[in-house]
């Protein structure tokens, strides 16, 4: 029996995340960048997706100290744990993007760090999974 | 980056003008698959949007946005990869033999209380696998053997196991949680010691907890699936496979994302329905499989990482919950024909009933299986 129902609906899932979480920040620094009209992005779209990016904080720092978090945030969790950064630290720097976007300020390149380390992280499984799709 | 970014551009505009093309050609000529194609459609719509954000990004040229397009190239990767190497060949290529099993597919779906499966493509490229990743729409891949063998059918219900798995993501979190519930009391557990000791047992069972990555889970759900609902018949199927490919059935490999064939084969027992745990087909498996077994030593970790007492509350998770998802789904109880019926075709029978029949007649009256599965597969192709 072959890996491919597994690996298959795997990548579906993470690639949902990965693009969703993508096109939020994409969405948001051409929005900074002053090239939202470049893409036909909209203020409501950027509005949109700050609110995205707020969810996705949020849940992030609801679960983030859980033995067993939710399948689909599992690799995060696992990473801030076994890194080199303190725990407080990334609790430190979700709640500071949580607020920026709350009290409706702009966020900073620094506010994205954050979110660009998740992002490497979502990306590098994923392409993980791609290859072994590849693979098969 | 910045003339990588356009070369990809330039890359996936011929891929997606191809992959639109084919489908109109393939909407064309089809009379089934409708709801697929539009399924299709859609997804490559999706591809369409990812595309032009990646093109814009290489036209205004602003280095900081070009981070953003090495996600997109990925997502692009996906998108493309499954329309041309699953979706367009296996429609593409699809004769007489995939629609029948692909009838089959459909009458099971239904009858399994899996409304969302609404079009499939069976494609008869072996070995058993299915591409979930469009879940109404699966491709499932079947070994061209199904042809002529019945037995070897009961694989098609691994390969729905994995469609349920995506469907219902509650399942995964919950196995998951069960796995990780089970170490963590054996941690918990852990009585006064050095250390030193202490140290190195929890490392021991944290390195067996993570052993059950995603994977895993989905592959042992799968199998609990498929007994529960097909009984005997995948019981037989598995082991009948696990034998034929004859390595050791406690190896733990660390690359391979199915847990040892042991374990599934514990885990399948445990699914089985109570009616059939003691037959005279079920300890005839088990007298087989038992003395495969005896042959093997188990790997030093093997009770680590897939307990008796894990497994079977892998299964009992599995179980509760097929059974909140899939309400109206029963596990397949119906006791196995006496052998004086076994040699009559049989007719008015659904799918997981012919192939329990066909083990019964396989393990228990060889001599006239061929005819019988000769006659019995010409009556289901006569009849779907």
């Amino acid at each position: 029996m072959s890996e491919l129902g597994s690996i298959s609906g795997k990548l579906q899932k993470e690639e949902k995340l990965l693009r969703e979480l993508n096109n939020a920040l994409l969405v948001i620094e051409a929005h900074a960048l002053k090239r939202s009209s470049d893409f036909g992005f909209s203020i409501k779209k950027v509005s949109e997706c700050r609110k995205f990016v707020l969810d996705f904080a949020t849940r992030l720092l609801s679960i983030i100290k859980e033995q067993a978090p939710p399948a689909e945030l599992k690799i995060i969790v696992e990473h801030i744990k076994s890194g080199m950064k303190p725990i407080d630290d990334w609790i430190e720097d979700l709640e500071t993007l949580i607020n920026q976007i709350q009290n409706n300020k702009e966020i900073g390149s620094e506010n994205l760090a954050i979110l660009e380390d998740i992002m490497s992280l979502l990306d590098s499984q994923f392409t993980d999974d791609l290859q072994r799709l590849y693979s098969l | 980056m910045e003339g990588y970014l356009e070369s990809k551009v330039a890359e996936y505009k011929i891929l997606l003008d191809w992959i639109d093309l084919e489908i109109q050609q393939l909407q064309k000529k089809g009379e089934y698959h409708h709801y697929l194609i539009e399924n299709l459609k859609n997804e490559i719509q999706k591809a369409q949007l990812l595309y032009t954000q990646l093109k814009t990004i290489a036209s205004i040229n602003v280095p900081q946005l070009f981070i953003r397009a090495v996600p997109i190239i990925h997502n692009l990767e996906l998108r493309t990869r499954l329309a041309t190497h699953y979706y367009i060949p296996s429609l593409q290529r699809e004769n007489d033999n995939d629609l029948f099993m692909r009838k089959l597919v459909l009458l099971s779906a239904k009858r399994l209380n899996l409304p969302w499966i609404k079009d499939p493509i069976v494609c008869f490229d072996g070995p058993h696998a299915i591409v979930t990743s469009l879940i109404e729409t699966p491709v499932i891949y079947v070994p061209t053997e199904l042809n002529v063998s019945l037995l070897d059918m009961a694989g098609l219900y691994h390969e729905l196991g994995h469609n349920v798995f995506f469907r219902f993501s509650n399942i995964e979190n919950d196995l998951l949680m069960t796995v990780s519930r089970y170490f963590d009391e054996l941690i918990q557990s852990v009585g006064p010691m050095a250390p030193e000791k202490m140290r190195e047992r929890r490392k021991t069972y944290e390195y067996a907890r993570k052993y059950w990555l995603t994977e895993r889970v989905n592959e042992i759900f799968s199998d609990i699936f498929a007994t529960y609902v097909a009984g005997p018949a995948y019981y037989f199927f598995w082991i009948n496979m696990a034998l034929s490919i004859g390595a050791n059935p406690y190896k733990i490999n660390p690359i391979d994302l199915h847990p040892p064939l042991a374990a599934r084969v514990e885990a399948c027992y445990e699914a089985l329905s109570p009616t059939h745990k003691h037959n005279n087909v079920i300890k005839l498996i088990n007298k087989n499989w038992n003395a495969y077994t005896q042959n093997h030593k188990k790997e030093a970790d093997y009770d680590f990482k897939c307990s008796s007492e894990l497994l079977k509350r892998i299964v009992n998770k599995a179980i509760e919950n097929i059974k909140r998802d899939l309400g109206l789904l029963k596990p397949y109880d119906k006791p196995l024909p006496d052998e004086k019926y076994l040699k009559q075709i049989p007719s008015n029978m659904y799918l997981e009933e012919i192939l329990n029949c066909a083990t019964k007649m396989f393990l228990f009256s060889a001599k006239n299986y061929d005819d019988w599965q000769k006659a019995t597969m010409k009556h289901l192709r006569s009849s779907v």
